[in-house]
């Protein structure tokens, strides 16, 4: 091994996240347990959030402020957006506080530092597993209630749009981590941005309310992708086209490629800084 | 032998001070000197001499550090707080990067400079084995051949499903240490870790450490403030001071040295060990105002061989003429009281009393009498019966006894049973020639 200064651009070490996979799966592993040691209820509260969120949200957005929905339910409209966007929201955060949150551990040992963030993105996918069981509880119950749904085999796909909210959380969530760790006025801008992202994201809206004339901009936003995607496949009702598809997945590997690129950089030295 | 760790011309340059508008105009700047291939202009690096003023928020952690350990080695570096010791070993395990030079490593590495890294308290001990295992760079499969092994070694068998926060802050120490005891690297580096837990585990965990390098296999780089722990465990020593290698060679050597430099700089650390001064209470009829401590040089010294005398030097004042005035001296080892001696309750002083004065008195410990290890050496003054009037100063030297002697190490002083050695007379005649 041989320690310098100097570390290319692009040298990422990905034999050393693959080195250490057991680490990644033993973090998986505590975050999950240690979430709801010393609770009573548990897990349960994993599948709570989505339908308070949704409860809000259908009070506010569809009873206020009465958007549309495009037809479909409004508690199963919500839901499908609040999952998505909850999950990337997630992984946002986890790239986001991977210095500050482990200050310590870094200053200690060395281990790649990127098997924080992306094993817990894969442990946040345990509470959206459960919040799936959730909405596909909802959507039998709404089906028998007689609502027309037009499923189609493209469900399979879902776990790639997961795929894509986690590559996406982690490259904007570390490329912030990145700037955060040593200039913390940054971190206004980080929450500026992200509930800014979520307002231009179909989360409480459907894409059809996006006017015409913003289309073609919004399509680099990879959420409405995401998001509009999976609607389309759950309830066979979405104006999506297929250069939001394109764009996003664009816009998701570009910010990943510099997350990487200025990560790495980063990395290195954030213990002198923090 | 083989060079396993090789480091040549290396530096480390740390920013003091707070991050504020002006670190973002010099980060820029050093970004866009970089950036054109040309030498960073906010970088105190080679600018040394001329600029010594320019740069005053910059410090050289690391100062053009050489240096070349090879297999088998245990190299003790030492040096007083700030000196470059734990910056060295953090580069060397990747955990910060230098700011110039290079570091070529030859083997597995396993850096400890905490025990217990990563500990999660809601976890059980086992839950936490692996994953410190983990962290510290093991397979689960490795951790799984290691497991009994570990627990053993950590002696908290019974609490072993039981999260780690009951636990006492001991065996937190001890199951983070066991874990660390059998990474079983190429490259062993620990950084003062040893300072914390009891004294008998941490004999244990040099002794494993000790016994791990036997084969000659394990190279192992040891930070410490504790002598006697280098002493045993190196073969071979560093000193840096201001990040520059001042001393390379022989660990006794290296740590005279490293007194030597102290001594030169009135070191107050190494001041407060061997002498100290009581403040002047004027009220009291009587006061200790000094316990210093001296080799049979008069140096003040507080590591001894074990074939050495120590010489406590203490300075009393009396300033009212008083009867039945005691002046004791206590030796303790790890809070456990050893030795306690009166000046003056065997004597005729005792019941005239003692008169008004400055007095100064020299005791001598004997050489083989104390065993090897830490001692803290009080004293006190007072009346019988009247325990109000004492003067008992909670504080007191600390001096430490080790087994080298002349660089051999007399190991049968070690195990040998008993709180002291005393060096009886012993007369001995060959009185029947037991023939068969």
């Amino acid at each position: 091994m041989v320690i310098t200064s100097q570390r290319g651009w692009l040298n990422l070490d990905i034999k050393g996240l693959w080195r250490y996979r057991d680490l990644i799966l033993l973090f998986i592993r505590r975050d999950i347990v240690s979430q709801y040691k010393q609770t009573i209820l548990g897990p349960i509260y994993f599948a709570l959030t989505p339908i308070i969120g949704t409860l809000i949200s259908m009070l506010i957005f569809g009873r206020i402020a009465k958007l549309s929905t495009d037809g479909i339910p409004q508690f199963l409209f919500y839901m499908s957006g609040n999952l998505f966007w909850g999950y990337f929201a997630t992984c946002l955060s986890a790239g986001k506080s991977v210095f500050e949150s482990n200050v310590n551990l870094f200053s200690q040992v060395y281990f790649p530092r990127l098997s924080v963030p992306i094993s817990q993105n894969i442990s946040a996918l345990y509470k959206i597993s459960i919040q799936f069981i959730m909405f596909i509880f909802f959507y039998i119950y709404f089906i028998a209630a007689g609502y027309e749904m037009d499923p189609s085999w493209g469900v399979v796909i879902v776990p790639l749009l997961l795929l894509q909210c986690s590559l996406l959380g982690l490259g904007t969530g570390i490329l912030m981590s990145s700037f955060t760790t040593k200039y913390r006025d940054l971190n206004f801008i980080y929450r500026f941005i992200t509930s800014f992202w979520m307002y231009v994201s179909p989360v409480v809206y459907p894409l059809s309310v996006i006017p015409e004339k913003w289309r073609y901009l919004a399509s680099f936003n990879p959420m409405i992708g995401i998001i509009e995607s999976a609607r389309q496949i759950i309830f066979g009702e979405s104006s999506l086209e297929f250069i939001f598809i394109i764009n996003g997945l664009f816009t998701t590997l570009t910010l990943l490629l510099i997350g990487l690129i200025i990560f790495n950089r980063v990395e290195k030295n954030f213990v002198d800084t923090i | 032998m083989k060079t396993v760790i090789k480091i040549e011309g290396l530096y480390k340059e740390y920013r003091l001070g707070l991050i504020g508008y002006g670190t973002l105009q010099e980060d820029l700047q050093s970004w866009w000197a970089r950036f054109r291939g040309k030498p960073d202009p906010n970088s105190i690096i080679g600018y040394e001499n001329e600029s010594k003023n320019f740069h005053s928020d910059r410090i050289l952690a690391l100062n053009d550090v050489d240096l070349k350990v090879k297999k088998g080695e245990r190299l003790g570096i030492i040096g007083k707080n700030g000196a470059g010791k734990t910056t060295l070993l953090k580069i060397l395990s990747s955990i910060a990067s230098p700011t110039k030079g290079i570091a070529k490593i030859n083997g597995r590495v396993a850096s400890l400079i905490a025990v217990g890294t990563g500990f999660h308290g809601e976890l059980t001990g086992r839950e936490n084995i692996y994953l410190n295992g983990a962290i510290l760079g093991l397979k689960k499969i490795e951790i799984d051949q290691r497991f009994d092994a570990i627990v053993n070694f950590s002696g908290v068998e019974k609490f072993i499903d039981t999260p780690v926060k009951r636990y006492s802050s001991g065996m937190g120490v001890r199951l983070g240490f066991a874990v660390a005891a059998h990474l079983d690297p190429d490259i062993l580096m620990v950084d003062e870790v040893l300072a914390v837990g009891d004294i008998e585990f941490q004999k244990k965990a040099v002794g494993a450490m000790q016994s791990s390098t036997e084969n000659g296999k394990r190279t192992i780089l040891f930070v410490s403030h504790n002598m006697e722990t280098i002493r045993n465990l190196c073969n071979r020593c560093i000193v840096l001071d201001a990040g520059k290698v001042r001393f390379d060679g022989k660990t006794d050597d290296a740590i005279s040295e490293y007194k030597r430099m102290n001594r030169s700089q009135t070191n107050i650390e190494y001041k407060e060990n061997t002498l100290v001064v009581y403040n002047e209470e004027p009220e009291r009829s009587f006061q200790i105002l000094s316990i210093r401590i001296t080799d049979n040089m008069d140096e003040e010294e507080n590591i001894f061989s074990i074939n050495e005398p120590i010489y406590v030097n203490l300075d009393y004042l009396v300033r009212e003429h008083t009867i039945n005035l005691l002046v004791n001296v206590s030796i303790r080892n790890c809070g456990e009281l050893l030795v306690a001696t009166n000046l003056n309750d065997l004597n005729t002083v005792y019941n005239s009393g003692i008169k008004k004065g400055r007095y100064k008195a020299l005791i001598k410990i004997p050489a083989l009498f104390l065993k090897a290890g830490d001692y803290q050496l009080g004293c006190s003054m007072g009346v019988s019966n009247f325990p109000k009037t004492s003067h008992e100063p909670k504080q007191g030297v600390q001096f430490k006894v080790h087994n080298n002697v002349g660089g051999l190490e007399l190991t049968t002083f070690g195990p040998r049973a008993g709180k002291v050695l005393l060096p009886l007379n012993w007369d001995v005649k060959r009185h029947d020639l037991y023939n068969t």
